[in-house]
């Protein structure tokens, strides 16, 4: 055996380690599928826990806003206000809400 | 239409659109060194493949945590490289892999003589090297990664990276026994 010296050893394991390049073979597409996939999904799944999300909250939200809009009318009529001049009424809160939910949803879906 | 633009341009555009095109642009330069790193560190090529495209999906999650310091590919054979590791503990078919290269380097390696201007099989050599001392030689002569990024990939200083080479070197001429004909 024979003493080598530090750069003929890298050298000698840079020969013995050498492998010809791996062909892509579709591989990186394979993986642009896989995360296409993978960032549909998401944009999927965040419109329709949106939606999910708005039709289970709706019942609730609409009692909160009407509870307002009673407490209201008892402020503004202790005030001597007539409630139909200042306060919006429920079905309004309710539609500009939807109408905002339904905005903020088509936005993501042109976006995907 | 992405020739010519450096990788952290690239990056960039990924994280800002999630622009798919320019990821795959990413795999397709890179692709060949990470395989071929992970089929060297694992030894069996449809594992190695798997980990492979388990690791560009990583970083494809990953890709925010990329400060740009350091090379794209060092950060890119970091994921690759802690792939590999979380599988190792989880896969028993890398385990059995692992126990027969052991084997067959227990059986046959331990007096071979190795003329150098012949090629040694690299699995025997491999085995007998500790799986930290297998992953640096590859990085090192494998994939050419330099002492500064493999301490990227591996955490560990450059002067550590330096002495795990000096130490496999050293064991890879204390298994084999090299016949340096080149000299006379």
């Amino acid at each position: 055996m024979a003493e080598m010296g530090r750069d003929a050893d890298d050298r000698w394991l840079e020969s013995v380690f050498a492998s010809d390049a791996v062909p892509d073979d579709g591989f990186s597409d394979g993986i642009v599928r896989r995360i296409r996939r993978r960032v549909r999904i998401r944009r999927w799944s965040l419109g329709i826990a949106l939606v999910v999300g708005t039709l289970v909250a709706a019942g609730p939200v609409l009692e909160l806003v009407s509870l307002l809009v009673r407490v209201g009318g008892q402020v503004t009529g202790s005030l001597g206000i007539s409630p139909g001049d200042s306060l919006p009424s429920a079905a309004m809160l309710l539609g500009g809400g939807t109408l905002f939910l339904a905005t903020v949803l088509w936005l993501r879906l042109l976006d995907s | 239409m992405f020739a010519g633009i450096e990788d952290t341009v690239l990056v960039a555009r990924v994280l800002s659109s999630q622009d798919a095109r320019a990821y795959g642009e990413l795999v397709r330069r890179h692709q060949s060194r990470v395989r071929n790193f992970l089929r060297k560190l694992s030894g069996d090529m449809a594992l190695a493949d798997d980990l492979a495209q388990d690791s560009f999906m990583r970083a494809w999650d990953k890709l925010g945590t990329y400060s740009g310091k350091g090379t794209f590919v060092s950060w890119l054979m970091k994921v690759a490289y802690t792939t590999f590791l979380q599988s190792r503990r989880q896969s028993k078919r890398y385990a059995a892999v692992i126990e027969q290269a052991g084997h067959t380097a227990d059986a046959e390696a331990r007096t071979v003589t190795v003329d150098s201007d012949e090629l040694p099989d690299l699995g025997k050599l491999l085995a007998v090297l500790n799986e930290e001392e297998r992953a640096i030689m590859v990085m090192s002569y494998a994939c050419g990664l330099s002492h500064r990024e493999i301490g990227d990939v591996t955490g560990s200083p450059v002067g550590t990276v330096k002495s795990i080479l000096h130490r496999g070197k050293e064991k890879i001429r204390t298994h084999f026994e090299i016949e340096d004909r080149r000299h006379g």
